[in-house]
């Protein structure tokens, strides 16, 4: 059975990186995530032409990857990773090709709990360096949080109040393309020994880096902190569920089968995706009270029907979680869907004292080559 | 529920927190819920401005701040979680929002620490530091910088200044005035 690969961010890396896992015999399978559209100036520093410029990068990749290999399966995804459900990055390793670090924290976690190798390339354009980092998903392996220090965590891209429209942009690397196909060319060979089972020990996490200016190679061995703040380094068993968003209510996901009493105190919730219970307008002080998870709720939702002013949740209107007793019994009956869940979200639930994760089913899982 | 690194964190930030409000005449911390306390109520009684019914910017000298440390706190942070402004709700700050109970400290760093969040909140509330740059109220902000001359409200310390000194016996020995 052919292999499935995971690449998030198609620029100065990402965008030499699929190439060449495209032409893995092993891989039949490959998914494409980045939210943003190749622009006039990453002409010069990754892999693509003048006439891409201006359409989705996700896009552009993957007609690329189809005329490589045609019995390739090639999946595009156009959003900002956090906002895809986990379910969607399942394969057989992450390939993190990002600039940002929240992205590659957000990568670790994930790869950490759907129990896949992460393989992290970057590049430092001043230094000609170009780096690549294995991750194993073995609870006693290093993860990438391992090494990281407060000062690593205060560097976070952050989104805050007076500061309305998102988070920065990441800085440019500044990296001329052959220093991006240097990263991609050693993250590709990375991912084929971890196809071909002939990396380093399951429990070995790694760093690789190359000095372009000094003809160096510098390879470290990661160690597991005890200390990491990402607490959980085993990965979760998710079942796959028959249901899809629509099909389930909030009721019947929480204890299907279970004891009135214990579903009464069950909770669901979605890894680092609050839910919202109030939307307040910062213009008009409009009060609207809605049930969402908080990333479904695009443009439209955020603005003031009244004054068009932008609409928040403060800090009593966000929730980690939802349990049947918090939630009023007008919205029990509604579907998952209807909450703001997609398919191939990865809800948790905590019922009767254990916690079980769950797989929303998708249109597509028919289809599907696993 | 907080896991190890959490909970040791957490019971870092009660002990410095409450030492912090026993150092100070300005500040008090309620905890909420067991020990270690995810939830906290700042109570400052330093001076700030709020808005009267007619219109007037006057001096106030009460506020609260709900302070909220979500399980994942360490490794984000979202400052629209972790703070709520209680009140007063006529509030008058170019970064505490009129309409709703929203205050902006800027970047709030993955991991900060309870006595550094308490040091912000009220070095805002009493205009010791504000920005009129992306306002969450903009009335208030145009305010500020017409009024600069007026601000900061309260120029006292957070935490009550020690001073050493010593008694000296007068020439009779018997210590009275």
């Amino acid at each position: 059975m052919g292999r499935t690969i995971v690449i998030v961010g198609l620029g100065n890396v990402g965008s030499h990186t699929a190439p060449l896992v495209a032409r893995m015999r092993e891989v039949s399978r490959i998914v494409l995530v980045d939210q943003d559209k190749y622009a006039r100036s990453n002409v010069d520093s990754q892999s693509i032409t003048a006439g891409e410029c201006g359409r989705s990068k996700a896009l552009v990749q993957a007609l690329r990857l189809r005329r490589i290999r045609a019995s390739l399966r090639v999946t595009a995804i156009a959003a900002e990773v956090g906002r895809v459900p986990l379910g969607r990055l399942r394969g057989d390793a992450i390939l993190a090709c990002v600039d940002s670090r929240a992205a590659r924290q957000y990568l670790n976690q994930t790869a950490r709990h759907l129990g896949v190798p992460l393989v992290d390339a970057g590049v430092h354009a001043d230094g000609m360096l170009a780096r690549v980092s294995i991750f194993p998903p073995a609870a006693s392996a290093a993860c990438f949080e391992c090494g990281w220090t407060q000062r690593e965590y205060d560097a976070i891209e952050q989104v805050y109040p007076c500061q309305p429209e998102g988070a920065p942009a990441a800085v440019p690397t500044g990296a001329p393309a052959h220093l991006g196909a240097l990263a991609a060319a050693l993250q590709a060979a990375e991912c084929r020994r971890l196809l071909s089972g002939s990396a380093a020990g399951p429990d070995v996490s790694r760093e690789i880096v190359v000095d372009a200016n000094s003809h160096r190679m510098l390879a470290t061995r990661h160690v597991r902190n005890p200390d990491c703040r990402l607490a959980e380094h085993g990965a979760w068993h998710i079942r796959r569920l028959q249901q899809g968003p629509e099909d389930l209510t909030l009721a019947e996901a929480i204890g299907p089968g279970a004891p009135a009493g214990e579903r009464r105190n069950g909770r669901l919730w979605i890894e680092g995706q609050p839910f919202v219970t109030r939307l307040r307008c910062l213009k008009c002080g409009n009060e609207i009270a809605t049930l969402r998870l908080r990333r479904s709720l695009g443009d439209r939702e955020r603005t003031c029907k009244s004054c068009r002013g932008r609409l928040e949740a403060a800090a009593a209107d966000i929730v980690s979680s939802l349990s049947l007793d918090e939630v009023p019994e007008s919205e029990r009956s509604r579907s998952l869907r209807a909450l703001g869940l997609e398919a191939h979200d990865v809800f948790a639930v905590e019922c009767g004292g254990a916690t079980r994760y769950r797989e929303l089913r998708g249109p597509d899982d028919g289809a599907r080559d696993r | 529920m907080p896991d190890r690194i959490l909970g040791a964190f957490l019971a870092r930030q009660y002990e410095e927190g409450m030492a912090l409000a026993r150092a100070s005449d300005l500040v008090a911390l309620h905890p909420i819920g067991e020990e270690p306390p995810q939830r906290y109520v700042a109570e400052f009684r330093c001076a700030g401005l709020c808005r009267t019914p007619a219109g007037d910017i006057a001096r106030m000298t009460h506020s609260e701040v709900g302070i909220f440390f979500p399980d994942d706190y360490l490794r984000r942070t979202d400052p629209y979680q972790i703070l709520m402004w209680l009140g007063p709700h006529n509030v008058w700050h170019p970064n505490i929002s009129a309409r709703a109970p929203i205050v902006c400290l800027g970047r709030l760093g993955p991991g900060t620490r309870l006595t550094d969040i308490l040091y912000q909140l009220f070095e805002i509330i009493t205009y010791q530091r504000y920005s009129t740059h992306d306002a969450l109220n903009a009335d208030a902000a145009a305010w500020a910088r017409a009024n600069q001359e007026r601000l900061p409200v309260d120029r006292r310390p957070l935490k009550r200044r020690a001073v050493a000194f010593t008694v000296d016996k007068d020439e009779r020995g018997t210590g009275a005035p």
